[in-house]
């Protein structure tokens, strides 16, 4: 099919003797510059309408932290600042690293790429790591919204070492019902920035097997680089995450 | 063609990498030590201030937006611009409702 | 009966090309695995027909149902399962995706002179997804149906129903994915990939209309999920996020899918509208009347469009500012659908009209949509909506720019293209008797339910007081023959397939890029990669053409 999207076309380059061009340029484009200006603007657009879907969580959240504030305090209280604090610094090297391995992408240095991309992915699984241990905790003490979730942190601060540290004077019950929406927003926003993660992480694996094949370092870097936004996407959101649900009130 | 061309680069140079980098960190410092200030409402506005500037530096930088075309940069001002209208409508119907009837 | 524009070649020695996109490859294969836009478009136009009638059989058991005051036919829980699954089918899996998905991925490429869309892998994952999603409706309506409406409102969907919500929220979910993958490649496609002097107002209309429904589907269609996701969430584990006893708000679901779900009817009107200036320029065989502002004014609706969502929200218990303020902003997201009427009905204002069937789905569009959207206006003003809204005014209007509107342009677009499609013509006579019936049965269908709303019948109840049910009977008797209407094209345009007249490259005689190559097209679309170098809807440079052409087919 002379419109199909083959990459590989070695052996058929006598049928493309009318122009030279990279084996990687999909015949429905005019040229390579094309391919690239569109892909990349699709990637962009694939991304855009990620924002929009994390946006609409950032709305409940907001809605809530405004009505039920204190609810939302003792809530982040229970969240670690240093666990969350590390994580995004983990995040942010990833970032680096991933920026790093399109550079080397871009300059045919396998190795270096390949050092990159492997990595990224021990960043993100130790991300990752230290996020399930928060969960586990928050499961242990019955913070996870459901059936099963526990008031006493909030109307007992004195039965929860987390809650003295921080401070935190006795709830009424209304009131510390409603930490049960902040759990639940934290669970949201936190376990679907999770799940980026690790269809990211699935892909880096991808990715790693692939450059491993060289193919990344032979001039065409395309999707390297565009997962390389989807990564710096997930950082962004995390960036937004952490002083939201973990530093509300702090002081 | 088969030749890389180095004005071909999309990426940015290993500077504004490290850059951003230590623009992230020191963002995510004082993000930390504002939580720590008690500055009421405005908390909010300041954590959220250091995470937009965050965000673009990764967005100009990180994802090569500003090497790019305006059409990128215009779709990502488009997209900002609903999803301000989502969040700005939305908090204007919740915050409106406790003004009562007129 | 008046004069026709119809040209054909010579019937007795036109054959239909031998080398063209249906017959470049064959087997199943070809077609389940093929990135050809036009084989993907034809898959669309296939699978969504399929779902048009099982939406259609749903709305003939509603009639059915309606014909007498008492729910006898079925119980009320059933009903209400019935006209929930009828607007699940017909909005996701029919409107949103009819005109893009069936015509917009055919000839988007062709009309800007690309060999394919920008990214022809995502456009064949864009239809699996609706498949997907489309057969896992089925399965949950096979195996218990929701019974929420279409809306999903909470708490109703995630506190008092136990019907299958969760498993039609992920099929809306998937099918979703479907619209952003076409949007996203629509657009990318507009931008990237249009040929030498195609700026962009030598584009047709059609395609700014995609390209602002497309804007839509990519900003617009994520919040959607994220809205199903609390709900699925919520009747999972609980989370109280709707829930008022947990301090939840169920009006906020409510924001979160309206703001989708309005510009969601923009989604499926915008498209047809396309269609609709294609139509009336080459049945009236005139440029559109005011070209720049027809396509301003369909970026303008999409922009307007993400303004205006609590307007179905009036009487739920939004503040009365808020009420202002979208009131306001619906009165102003009507202007632009208006200019585009105007426009139209400026470039009948002389020309030289023909009635060939796309004409007559146009004509009954103009109508029918003017009226559609005027009692949209009414129902913006929120002192009326109070009165109106939840009732059957309200399904009237919906109805009359849906169906009226929507499924008329959807038809014109078909009988449109389909000699470009198949290089084949349906029967004239028929179709046009056709798209008569369509327009009697549709009005007898639906105009007595803008009577029946101002009385207050309210909607979604099986059954009603004795008072309205002659008015029901005729909406029920209008609802067969509109199914006869609707039933007859499937009939003759399969049968013209073998036993269609010959169409040629241009029977239409219509300006356009994709009308200047072979019916059916060539894989790669044209032979030649075109050069553009008039405007659109250029019909001096047409008669130039057929000069300088020597005519032969096959």
């Amino acid at each position: 099919m002379s419109d199909s999207t083959a990459v590989e076309h070695g052996a058929e380059a006598g049928g493309h003797a009318h122009s030279e061009h990279p084996h990687y340029l999909l015949h429905h484009f005019e040229s390579v510059e094309q391919q690239a200006d569109a892909s990349g603007f699709a990637m962009w657009l694939f991304l855009l309408t990620e924002v929009m879907f994390f946006s609409g969580l950032f709305v409940v959240y907001m809605i809530y932290r405004n009505w039920y504030y204190p609810a939302f305090v003792a809530g982040s209280h229970q969240l670690s600042v240093l666990l969350g604090g590390v994580n995004s610094v983990i995040l942010i090297t990833s970032s680096l690293t991933m920026a790093l391995a399109v550079w080397f992408a871009e300059r045919r240095k396998k190795n270096a790429l390949l050092a990159c991309l492997v990595t990224t992915l021990l960043l993100g699984i130790v991300f990752l790591g230290i996020k399930g241990l928060e969960y586990k905790e928050k499961f242990e003490k019955h913070h996870f919204p459901g059936a099963t979730f526990s008031l006493e942190s909030f109307v007992n601060p004195a039965s929860d070492p987390v809650a003295v540290a921080a401070g935190d004077k006795p709830l009424p019950v209304d009131t510390a019902q409603r930490t049960e929406l902040f759990f639940a927003l934290y669970f949201a926003m936190t376990g679907m920035h999770a799940l980026h993660m690790i269809i990211g992480m699935g892909l880096l694996v991808f990715i790693i097997y692939r450059a491993r094949q060289g193919a990344y370092t032979t001039g065409h870097t395309q999707f390297v680089e565009y997962f390389g936004y989807y990564w710096h996407f997930v950082d962004i959101i995390w960036i937004f995450l952490f002083p939201l649900l973990y530093l509300i009130n702090r002081h | 063609m088969s030749e890389h061309n180095e004005s071909v680069h999309s990426t940015s140079s290993p500077l504004a990498y490290f850059g951003v980098y230590v623009a992230l960190l020191v963002g995510l410092g004082l993000t930390i030590l504002a939580s720590r200030i008690n500055l009421g409402n405005f908390n909010v506005v300041v954590v959220l201030a250091i995470a937009f500037v965050q965000a673009t530096l990764v967005a100009l930088y990180s994802m090569h937006l500003g090497r790019g075309s305006v059409l990128n940069k215009l779709s990502v001002g488009a997209c900002i611009f609903v999803l301000l209208i989502l969040v700005g409508m939305v908090l204007l119907e919740t915050v409106s409702r406790a003004w009562g009837s007129w | 009966m008046s004069s026709t524009i119809v040209s054909l070649p010579d019937q007795s020695t036109a054959r239909i090309p031998k080398d063209n996109y249906l017959t470049r490859e064959n087997g199943i294969l070809s077609w389940l695995l093929t990135r050809d836009h036009k084989r993907i478009g034809i898959l669309y136009l296939i699978s969504m027909t399929f779902f048009f009638f099982i939406g259609g059989a749903l709305a003939g058991l509603i009639r059915l149902e309606l014909l007498t005051p008492q729910s006898d036919l079925m119980a009320a829980d059933t009903y209400n399962k019935v006209f929930t699954m009828h607007g699940v089918v017909m909005i996701f899996f029919f409107l949103v995706p009819s005109v893009p998905g069936a015509l917009g991925n055919f000839f988007l490429p062709m009309m800007i002179g690309a060999k394919d869309l920008a990214l022809p892998k995502m456009n064949l994952a864009s239809w699996y997804l609706y498949m997907a999603g489309g057969l896992l409706t089925l399965w949950a309506m096979i195996t218990g149906g929701v019974d929420t409406g279409w809306t999903f409102t909470t708490p109703l969907s995630t506190h008092y129903v136990n019907t299958n919500v969760i498993t039609t929220g992920l099929a809306i979910f998937i099918a979703g994915f479907s619209s952003i993958f076409t949007g996203l490649n629509f657009i990318v496609t507009i931008h990237k990939m249009r040929a030498p002097g195609m700026t962009w107002f030598r584009l047709p209309l059609f395609v700014w209309a995609n390209y602002a429904a497309s804007i839509l589907m990519v900003l617009g269609t994520p919040v959607l999920a994220v809205a199903i996701v609390l709900v699925a969430l919520e009747r999972a584990f609980g989370i109280g996020v709707f829930d008022p006893t947990k301090g939840g708000d169920p009006l906020l679901f409510q924001h979160l899918f309206w703001f989708y779900s309005h510009p969601a009817v923009y989604i499926m009107i915008l498209p047809g509208m396309g269609v609709i200036s294609e139509v009336i320029s080459t049945f009236s065989r005139k440029r559109v009347f005011g070209y720049t502002a027809v396509a301003f004014s369909s970026v303008a609706i999409a922009v307007f469009g993400f303004f205006v969502w609590a307007h179905h929200m009036f009487i739920m218990g939004i503040s009365n500012y808020a009420v202002l303020v979208f009131s306001l902003l619906t009165m102003l997201v009507a202007v632009p659908s208006a200019i585009k009427i105007f426009n139209w009905a400026f470039t009948l204002y002389k020309g030289s009209i023909t009635f060939e069937t796309p004409m007559i789905y146009a004509f009954g569009f103009m109508g029918l949509f003017t009226i559609g959207g005027m009692t949209g206006v009414f129902l913006g003003v929120s002192g009326t909506d109070i009165h109106l809204t939840e009732t059957y005014f309200i399904v009237a209007h919906f109805h009359f720019v849906m169906v009226g509107g929507m499924l008329m342009a959807f038809l014109a677009g078909i009988h449109f293209w389909w000699p470009k499609m198949t290089g084949r013509m349906y029967p004239e006579k028929i179709s046009q008797l056709a798209a008569v019936i369509t327009f009697i049965g549709f009005n007898l269908t639906f105009f007595p339910q803008f009577i029946l709303g101002t009385l207050g019948m309210p909607r979604r109840y099986a059954s009603y007081p004795p008072e309205f049910q002659i008015l029901n009977v005729f909406s029920t008797a209008g609802a067969t023959i509109l199914g006869v209407g609707y039933l007859l094209p499937v009939l003759y345009l399969v049968w013209s397939l073998k036993y269609g007249r010959i169409a040629g490259d241009n029977p239409w005689q219509a300006t356009g890029l994709e009308w200047q190559t072979q019916s059916p097209p060539l894989t790669e679309n044209f032979a030649v990669p075109p050069i553009m170098d008039h405007e659109a809807y250029d019909y001096e440079w047409l008669e130039n053409q057929k000069a300088k052409e020597v005519a032969s087919v096959g």
